[in-house]
């Protein structure tokens, strides 16, 4: 917060100073203070005419007569045990006494009760929600059926200075977070650093591995003898354990499938052209493979059956060796609650290759934005205060806050290094670092900052290994960018989409559990070819020469 | 209003004619018609001024723009009807359906009546209490838990997988509900299990109406209890199950969405999918609502042909019917 003075008395500063430079065009001047104007202006003069100004005009914190504003967010789990809504949590309550708003939350259970209040129409001003995957046709269709209020370029740059800069820094982030027609749809949770794009992938037990004299896997033969190793040796009764979601999921992120020259089970983009990849003759071997871990009893029978906590206590009690899962959420979880057991270690591996010491083809990998996006709507009568409200995430001291919680409280900076206090790492309440932070900070979901995992309360040696190898892959190449379909696809796409998915899904599950047999897998294709693949293709296809074109 | 006035002209008429008696039993039952009101504002305001709704079924629906400024759907209104009927899963969905709920009907309409009738049979009546109490009891559980259990029952380590596994009729392994052709069997099996001691106790009030004085001249008739049972009960209660038969007909595509839903999962769709829960994963999860309504609508038109339908024969067969 450098500059004390109102958005008002900065604007009728600058208003002076581009009178008297005699610069003022529409609403594009928005200048510091008329001191730096002339430097600007010259800048401004080599570059395009149409971005009016490379200075932006800061936003002040408390914004003066801020009000109110509704917002709709989902319950989080991280914290909905302990407080009802959001406003009441240490970070919301800082939130508005930094930002001066005052939030009126409207918490709805999950996806489909969100989906709920869409459909009632009556829309809170501000909406936090994972369009791109739960919304029929993503930002670009939620903007056109007039519930998400697209922000122009210049809006942004008056309103929302700070987060301009976030989002113009990088042309591809600026395309991530556009409509087709130029307009920013909200504002994006950004990951910030390369490592936190990945960082999913196979998790198994390396001291079972050490024990039994074995390397950690690389190839689909070593996993595979590791597996029996496992079965025999260790008597794990269900040597690789994961759910069926999982399982899918595993293949569309193409942990597994590379050591049989299949990128992986989605779409991906392979020189500027969409393949989809559960089409692929490759696929076919990819099911025959885990078809054989099911037979052989490596992969657990009741996969299609099991839920997220059987495949924790299974990976817990030994009965499991290995599994798939993100290096937070599962890798970190399981090692945190057996810290205090012996003889129990996890490593997570980099996905699978044909030859040792080949690259994987393909891993999870995230676009830079990626997740939840606040977005203002329609409903909201003053968009341009609101705006200020979601540009703080984005500043320094935003950073900070929804990244970290509160300086003095959750954590110290000592010589440019971030220590995390007593009430994160020991707190007297008995609470665990992840539900502290969870009150002080918005690291446990997306929200509207960059992420930053530059500093960690409780990362294990082994979790910053894992993430590493996680990423260790050539995902970049072949991923399918944030695309967005023309309003005019996006009914036919997303019907398409939903009925292919459903049938791969059961397929995949069927394929493996051997109820279909694998010499079925051509007429698989043709019903896929018939459930209208290609079309599907066809638009995608539309879709990333766009985006490319952007 | 116009027809009454000029009815109103002849007034012989106007006592006959449906205005004018309406009029007329206003003016007698006036109480009666005053404590009807809530009922009628009810039914208008729940029942019948959502239904309005359903032409969003018709219509490519946009929450935002509300129900009548969303643009009506291609083909006349029809694409959602179209796009269902010509999908791949239209012949799973109905089969399955059908398959569930028909069986369902099979095996737990008449199972009531006769742990009714048998109920009706014991004797001792501290010990008939107790069995009735025990028969009801899963009807106040509700269904998530009676799923929940259900799921842990049939679970790969679940008491009656390894009862059965000893039996060998399964494999121990492995879950039921994993295996598509165990789906229809846990779903009526578990659906018997709640609901049978709850629905007998209208037959057996049913029962308790039924004359003494009839069993008494079919045993001077000579009637064994057998014979009574065919002669004299089941008559007695016909009306009865024929009412809950018509009732249970109009239900036979509306398969109850939450208990599916509870226990499916994607590997046995095949067997398990239905329609209501294809609306539930269309409309809700995919929110596509346009669709969800079409597919609504198309079940609920087949439920109404159902209801009409089995009225009809049951008129033409028993000389009994709902209306």
């Amino acid at each position: 917060m450098g500059k004390k003075q109102s958005i008002r008395k900065g604007i009728s500063l600058l208003a002076a100073g581009a009178l008297v430079a005699g610069m003022l065009s529409g609403c594009g001047g928005k200048e510091d203070a008329a001191k730096t104007d002339v430097a600007a202006k010259s800048k401004e003069g080599s570059q395009s005419s149409e971005s009016s100004s490379s200075k932006l005009e800061k936003v002040t914190y408390p914004v003066k007569d801020a009000g109110k504003f509704t917002y709709g967010m989902k319950l989080a789990g991280a914290w909905s045990d302990r407080y009802d809504s959001f406003d009441a949590l240490p970070i919301g309550q800082e939130l508005e006494t930094r930002t001066g708003f005052d939030m009126d939350m409207v918490h709805v259970e999950g996806n489909q009760a969100m989906n709920l209040l869409l459909a009632s129409g009556e829309l809170p001003d501000v909406l936090a929600y994972n369009f791109q995957a739960f919304y029929n046709g993503g930002e670009e269709k939620a903007v056109q059926d007039g519930l998400i209020y697209p922000m122009s370029e210049d809006f942004v740059k008056e309103n929302a200075p700070d987060y301009w800069k976030a989002i113009s820094e990088n042309p591809d982030i600026l395309k991530q977070v556009k409509t087709s027609d130029g307009n920013i749809y909200g504002f994006a949770y950004i990951i910030g650093d390369e490592e936190a794009k990945g960082g999913y992938g196979l998790t198994l037990r390396d001291d079972w591995c050490e024990e039994l004299g074995l390397d950690l896997p690389e190839t689909a033969d070593e996993f595979y003898d590791m597996l029996v190793a496992f079965k025999e040796k260790k008597g794990a009764e269900v040597p690789f354990c994961l759910k069926s979601d999982t399982l899918i999921e595993m293949l569309q992120r193409g942990i597994v499938t590379s050591p049989f020259g299949l990128v992986c089970a989605d779409n991906y983009v392979d020189d500027g052209k969409v393949v989809i990849g559960y089409e692929q003759p490759e696929f076919k071997d990819v099911l025959s493979w885990m078809n054989k871990l099911y037979e052989e009893g490596l992969l657990d029978p009741n996969f299609s059956t099991i839920d997220d906590e059987t495949v924790k206590a299974n990976m817990l009690t030994g009965k499991a060796g290995a599994s798939v899962g993100a290096v937070g959420g599962f890798m970190g979880n399981l090692l945190s609650t057996n810290k205090d057991v012996a003889d129990y270690s996890l490593a997570g591996i980099k996905n699978l290759v044909s030859n040792k010491g080949d690259t994987p083809l393909y891993g999870h990998y995230n676009t830079d934005v990626v997740g939840i996006v606040t977005a203002i709507t329609n409903s909201c009568k003053n968009p341009e205060d609101v705006a200020k409200f979601l540009n703080y995430g984005y500043t320094d001291e935003g950073h900070m806050l929804y990244n970290y919680g509160i300086e003095g409280k959750t954590y110290d900076m000592k010589d440019d290094d971030l220590k995390f206090s007593d009430l994160v790492l020991n707190n007297p309440d008995g609470l665990t670092p992840q539900q502290v932070t969870a009150e002080y900070a918005m690291s446990y979901t997306n929200g509207p900052f960059v992420s930053d995992s530059k500093y960690s309360y409780n990362e294990d040696e082994r979790q910053t290994v894992a993430k590493k190898r996680f990423i260790d892959n050539d995902a970049k190449k072949y991923k399918l960018p944030r695309v967005t379909i023309t309003a005019e696809d996006t009914g036919e796409y997303s019907s398409l989409v939903s009925e292919l998915t459903t049938y791969r899904d059961e397929m995949i599950v069927k394929f493996v559990r051997g109820e279909e047999s694998l010499d079925q897998y051509d007429n698989y294709v043709d019903t896929l070819k018939s459930m209208g693949v290609d079309r599907v293709k066809e638009i995608l296809q539309g879709a990333v020469d766009e985006y490319n074109k952007r | 209003m116009v027809k009454s006035k000029r009815k109103g002209a002849a007034p012989p008429a106007a006592q006959n004619s449906y205005w004018g008696r309406l009029k007329k039993d206003l003016k007698k039952n006036k109480s009666a018609y005053l404590m009807f009101l809530p009922v009628l504002l009810f039914y208008l305001a729940f029942c019948y001024k959502p239904m309005y709704g359903v032409i969003i079924a018709f219509k490519n629906f946009v929450p935002f723009k509300g129900i009548l400024a969303s643009p009506w759907a291609d083909h006349f209104g029809m694409k959602h009807f179209l796009d269902f009927f010509n999908s791949v899963y239209f012949g799973r969905l109905i089969r399955n359906t059908l398959t569930i709920s028909i069986t369902n009907l099979l095996v737990t309409f008449p199972a009531p009546i006769i742990l009714a009738l048998l109920l009706n049979e014991v004797g001792h009546r501290k010990y008939k209490g107790m069995l009735q109490t025990f028969t009801y009891l899963p009807h106040f559980i509700s269904m998530v838990v009676i799923c929940g259990m259900v799921r842990m029952f049939v679970d790969h380590d679940g008491f009656i997988t390894q009862m059965l596994a000893h039996m060998g009729i399964v494999n121990g392994k492995l879950s039921m509900l994993s295996n598509k052709n165990y789906f229809v069997p846990i779903y009526v099996i578990s659906g018997l299990w709640q609901t049978i001691g709850w629905n007998a106790i209208i037959y057996l009030s049913a029962l308790s109406s039924v004359d003494q004085e009839l069993y008494e001249a079919a045993r001077i008739d000579g009637a064994n209890r057998w014979q009574q049972t065919i002669h004299v009960t089941l008559p007695s209660i016909m009306m009865t199950i024929i009412m809950m038969l018509i009732l249970r007909i109009g239900s036979i595509m509306g398969v109850g969405h939450e208990k599916i839903i509870l226990l499916y999962n994607p590997g046995i769709y095949q067997t398990s999918d239905v329609i209501s829960t294809y609306v539930y994963r269309k409309g809700l999860l995919e929110a596509n609502w346009s669709y969800a309504a079409a597919v609504g609508l198309f079940n609920s038109v087949i439920n109404m042909f159902l209801v009409v339908t089995a009225n009809k024969i049951t008129k033409k067969v028993t000389d009994m019917g709902l209306w």
